[in-house]
């Protein structure tokens, strides 16, 4: 998996203020019912059990192994407008 | 040995039959001169040719891989995964219900006819409403009649409502049915309690709403307790109020729908009333109405004139059929056994018996798993996983583990306002001892998540397909059989 970050999305990664044992993360977001639906939220949170870390310019970013398989064979681009945005072709909505 | 697992075009062998027709006594006639040139195929049909024995072990060997209700617990939230009585099976079954076509005369179906009408009459008395039609295929489209009722009694009254109100708990059917009855959904937020926020819905009312749809207990599990102001809010601006009955399995003899205020109820025989849940079909989701509303049932509607049972479809304002004939009537046979096997009293004893398996397994699991509404609830409750998120460790995965236990899962990941959410819905129809193992398996999970969370991640182990890629199924489906990539399963 590659993690490509925007110019904006660095800018305001650096301008960060974060707290001890805080990292930014990209997270599967799963909504379920009838289907199963899943997209991937940008936050910043505490670290979790057996989380990977990705390094991309200077900037760590923390990813749990589920969130992983998913994007496993994906380039992820983070890009930031006024909120971050996860660009991932990985995302899918299925239902019954 | 042979598993049977191959797809039956994989072990065709070309010549082999299952059947040894006698030589035909009658002159052969040419099929391919019967039909016009251009619809005759090019090719031959590339179907399997097996024995007899084959197609038994193939049929048999499919058959092994479902799982159902009578195979083992299957807590699956708001979908009132319950037993399914045999006797019901044997009533749909007899001749007199099984060898009757549609087309015959009512005369000669009368008793068919009457058990339609009685079981109307049940389920009007069950909803609290005033007439049912059981039409409706399924639950949705049960809903989809619904809306439309209420779309031709707006319009009947000269108004153009536009709008559908739906909780944020809600059934995802619920939009769906709104959308495609043509109306736009709004989402009223929930508070924190878990129900109905009523100053939300006050700001959202108006005249142009045309219904609230709401489930009752709601998808939480949980009562909403305010369900009186929340009808005389939608009344007061015009608007009528629909009860999905999918969680109608907590309520039965204890109250009802009509009580509560609404105004069109559908009701899903498959959840609460025993019929099968049939993966696609058949089904059976009937609707009541209050008396305002029964001119506009769908046709035909079977009532009771001079000792007969007639078909009457001479309403100017219905909104006409919904459903080939009368609905899916062996299915409607079912739920009538059911009814009447069970009586008053019995189906009084499923809704209490529903309640305290739901609330003693929820006391169970909440040791080890966050409660996010921990007060008392009704037939279902919902967990949430955000613990052992923290440990690495998803609801996904958990469910997958309950799998290598031979349970099915939970509902998982809904309602959407709940973080990692597990929604169970034991029913009333398992054991102590049933709910127990249950429970000391989740605990087991829960505990491998803090001391050997891979077993959980990599899970299943035990089934015949390990953990299935759903990102690669959903856009790169292989859906049609391919001789050159077969698809072994």
């Amino acid at each position: 998996m590659k993690i490509e970050l925007t110019e904006s999305a660095v800018h305001q990664l650096q301008s960060l203020k974060l707290t001890d044992g805080q990292l930014p993360r990209i997270d599967a977001n799963m909504k379920g019912g009838c289907g199963l639906a899943i997209d991937y939220l940008f936050l910043v949170d505490e670290r979790r059990k057996n989380d990977y870390i990705y390094q991309t310019n200077g900037i760590s970013i923390q990813m749990d192994h589920f969130t992983r398989r998913y994007l496993a064979e994906d380039t992820v681009t983070i890009d930031y407008t006024t909120e971050f945005l996860v660009l991932s072709e990985v995302d899918f909505d299925s239902s019954c | 040995m042979t598993t049977y697992h191959e797809l039956i075009f994989d072990i065709s062998q070309p010549g082999r039959t299952g059947v040894d027709l006698p030589e035909s006594d009658v002159e052969a006639i040419n099929l391919t001169e019967k039909f016009p040139a251009h619809l005759l195929r090019e090719t031959e049909a590339d179907l399997p040719e097996v024995s007899e024995l084959q197609l038994v072990r193939h049929y048999t060997a499919l058959s092994n891989k479902n799982y159902g209700v009578d195979n083992g617990f299957y807590p699956l939230g708001s979908c009132t995964m319950k037993y399914n009585p045999k006797i019901n099976e044997d009533v749909a079954r007899l001749d007199g219900f099984s060898q009757i076509h549609p087309y015959q005369a009512e005369e000669t179906a009368q008793g068919a006819l009457q058990l339609l009408y009685e079981l109307q009459e049940d389920l009007a008395v069950i909803a609290g409403m005033d007439a049912v039609t059981l039409q409706p295929s399924a639950g949705a489209q049960g809903e989809w009649t619904g809306l439309m009722i209420a779309k031709h009694y707006h319009q009947h009254n000269g108004e153009n409502r536009t709008k559908v109100l739906v909780p944020d708990s809600a059934h995802g059917t619920n939009p769906a049915s709104a959308t495609v009855a043509g109306f736009e959904t709004v989402t009223i937020p929930s508070n924190q309690d878990g129900l109905v926020d009523v100053e939300e819905l006050k700001k959202h009312v108006d005249t142009d709403t045309a219904a609230l749809m709401l489930t009752n207990p709601n998808t939480l599990g949980l009562f909403e307790k305010e369900i009186s102001e929340i009808a005389e809010v939608v009344h007061n601006a015009g608007g009528l109020l629909y009860y999905d009955g999918a969680n109608a399995n907590a309520i039965l003899d204890k109250t009802t729908p009509g009580k509560m205020g609404f105004d069109i109820v559908h009701l899903n025989l498959h959840k609460t009333f025993t019929t099968p849940h049939g993966g696609g079909g058949p089904g059976a989701g009937p609707v009541g109405v209050t008396k305002e509303l029964i001119p506009f049932l769908p046709v035909p509607r079977i009532e009771q004139t001079e000792g007969k049972y007639v078909l009457t479809s001479d309403e100017d304002l219905s909104i006409g059929r919904v459903k080939g004939f009368y609905g899916n009537f062996g299915i409607l046979v079912r739920a009538y056994t059911y009814i009447r096997t069970m009586g008053a009293e019995g189906l009084r004893n499923v809704s209490e018996s529903a309640v305290l398996h739901a609330n003693y397994l929820k006391k169970r699991l909440e040791a080890c798993y966050v409660s996010p509404y921990p007060q008392i609830c009704k037939h279902e409750f919902v967990l949430s996983g955000a613990t052992q998120k923290k440990l690495g460790v998803r609801t996904l995965d958990i469910a997958k583990r309950l799998l290598d236990f031979g349970y099915h899962p939970p509902t998982i990941y809904f309602p959407l306002n709940v973080e990692e959410g597990l929604m169970i819905e034991p029913t009333e129809t398992e054991t102590k001892e049933t709910l127990d193992a249950f429970a000391d398996t989740m605990i087991q999970i829960a505990k491998e998540v803090e001391e050997n969370p891979e077993i959980v991640i990599e899970a299943p182990h035990t089934t015949v397909i390990g953990r299935v890629d759903e990102t690669k199924a959903a856009r790169k489906p292989v859906v049609r059989y391919s001789k050159e990539e077969p698809v072994n399963v």
